[in-house]
């Protein structure tokens, strides 16, 4: 025990190298995040109203949007994040660095919320939608008021599993160069064979995994009136 | 205040179209209770929606209380629909709000200023018996308290009519009761009229003024309560003053009756089938209290040999009856 704290107070990679990359991939996870919230709330939103029985029923679009969703949502992660680096470079201007991982993540990570948006909003009884209309309400205030605000405990819930994946992917990004605890385990716990920095890495995220998902599930809790 | 006029709704599909409403007119008086009764499929839903607006028909007008709805653009439609307040089987509040902004949604649409809204809110409340429910959630109510703020909801921006469909089916018997009182309650204190979709003859019975009997799309019966019960043999008669069943048997026949008791009164109407010997006899009668007078309902037995005697003896007593076929001759004569 005495060895280990020796060791993780001592090992410059951990002292030095640790913090940085713990604040990095805190800042393109929740760039990430938040860029996945604007787009893809109202993408999922979207693709619930196209529907047949939704807000704005038209198949064509319905069908089209779909196909895209489902194909970034097969592509595995690693090969997308690779895939996406020439727009990478064109957006962040270099395909190096926490700033330029936040363009693969949320390309990963859009699609895949707006499906959880999209069903966590299918779930909101549609003789809500009924009354709304009833009562003279426009298309705009029905999917804030009633469709949003009634599934938010449900995206609440989407949204922190949607983070977690963001942790996930973060680390893979660090493999083709995304800075952040990915890299850090890469490079120096894999490559260098250092299992303490390793291990090290892997414990920060579980942390922050754990945190996200305790914050998440309290939020959720608190919006619920069910 | 609320005129149907042929109207007419068909659901194109590919096995051929639905007609959901085939030609339906009806008048709906202001003030009243009127309600729509049939069995599912008959085309109360897509009636009621249709007077809501969300359902265009395919021919013939819908006008509310002198606006057409049927021709209505959409964004004029929004408007309009805010003079009418609608109430659900299954209430449809939002569970995120609280029982106060519930009440208020319809006012925030209406662009109601807050403290205004506030007060318009505690006034419902109040009108509706909750007044101190308003900072609960809906999932904290039960499902008469749900329904009472439904009414309130509907009725906050001061609707000129009340659409209500199956309000009371999700409810108890004794809840039923309670939400119809409050229904006629509003009829009489605020003066609105309201139209009330249901398959339960007794919401017609406890608080229509009017009905409407529709069957596959086609209005079958419909006129004032009273009027209606008393056609003998009609089916909304048969509905809303059930007898006990009489199997038929034999060489006999069955006489039936029916009378409001402030025209005939039921000691006559027995007294005109007594004393007419073991072989006549009443078999199965009722009466129910319904649209302010008391409406009576008899079957009598009889050989078929008496059975003008007996018809005869009802008629010298003020009743209309109505012959019934019996087994033997069951499909070749009806009287």
């Amino acid at each position: 025990m005495g060895d280990l704290w020796t060791e993780l107070t001592t090992n410059r990679v951990i002292t030095e190298k640790l913090p940085e990359a713990t604040l990095e991939t805190l800042q393109m996870v929740g760039l990430s995040a938040l860029i996945t919230v604007i787009v893809g709330l109202p993408l999922g939103l979207l693709l619930r109203s196209l529907s047949a029985d939704g807000l704005l029923p038209n198949r064509p679009v319905a069908v089209v949007l779909g196909f895209v969703v489902n194909v970034l949502r097969s592509l595995p992660f690693i090969i997308l994040a690779v895939a996406v680096i020439p727009l990478t470079r064109a957006i962040v201007g270099t395909s190096l660095g926490w700033e330029a991982a936040v363009v693969p993540l949320s390309i990963g990570t859009i699609p895949f919320f707006a499906r959880l948006v999209e069903t966590a909003v299918r779930d909101v009884a549609p003789g809500k939608v009924e009354a709304a209309r009833v009562m003279g309400s426009t298309t705009p205030k029905i999917l804030r008021s009633v469709l949003v605000r009634e599934a938010l405990p449900s995206i609440v819930s989407a949204f922190t599993v949607t983070v977690i994946a963001l942790i996930g992917f973060s680390a893979m990004v660090g493999a083709i160069g995304g800075g952040g605890l990915g890299f850090l385990a890469i490079t120096y716990g894999f490559q260098r064979f250092d299992p303490v920095v390793l291990y090290t890495s892997v414990v920060v995220i579980i942390v922050m995994v754990t945190v996200v998902q305790v914050v998440g599930d309290a939020v959720a809790r608190r919006l619920d009136h069910r | 205040m609320i005129e149907l006029s042929a109207l007419r709704k068909v659901y194109p599909s590919p096995d051929g179209d639905v007609v959901a409403l085939d030609g339906i007119d009806l008048t709906v008086e202001r003030g009243t209770v009127h309600g729509v009764v049939g069995r599912s499929g008959a085309g109360k839903s897509t009636l009621i929606r249709c007077l809501t607006g969300l359902e265009r028909p395919t021919s013939g007008t819908v006008t509310v209380d002198g606006v057409t709805i049927s021709d209505l653009p959409e964004s004029r439609l929004r408007t309009a629909r805010r003079k009418t307040g609608m109430v659900f089987q299954h209430v449809n509040l939002l569970d995120s709000r609280t029982i106060a902004a519930n009440v208020a949604y319809p006012l925030e649409i209406a662009g109601v200023k807050r403290p205004q809204r506030a007060a318009r809110v505690a006034e419902l409340l109040d009108l509706v018996g909750l007044g101190d429910r308003a900072s609960a959630y809906p999932a904290q109510l039960s499902g008469g308290q749900k329904q009472r703020i439904g009414i309130a909801r509907a009725l906050a921006t001061e609707p000129a009519v009340l659409l209500c469909d199956e309000p009371t089916s999700a409810l108890d018997g004794e809840t039923t009761r309670q939400i119809l009182g409050l229904v006629r309650g509003l009829r009489d204190r605020l003066g609105i009229t309201v139209v009330v979709i249901t398959h339960e003859p007794a919401v017609v019975r406890e608080v229509c003024d009017a009905v409407t009997l529709l069957e596959h799309g086609r209005v079958v019966q419909s006129g004032a309560l009273a009027q209606v019960v008393t056609e003998v043999g009609s089916p909304l008669s048969r509905a809303l003053v059930p007898v006990p069943d009489v199997p038929p048997g034999g060489r006999r026949r069955l006489v039936e009756a029916v009378y409001a008791t402030d025209t005939v009164a039921t000691s006559a109407a027995f007294a005109a089938v007594a004393g007419l010997g073991d072989d006549v006899e009443v078999v199965s009668a009722t009466v129910e209290p319904l649209a302010g007078v008391r409406v009576g309902r008899l079957i009598v037995d009889t050989p078929v040999e008496r059975t003008d005697e007996v018809v005869a003896r009802l008629r010298a007593a003020g009743l209309d009856p109505l012959t019934a076929p019996t087994a033997t001759d069951a499909g070749q004569e009806v009287a």
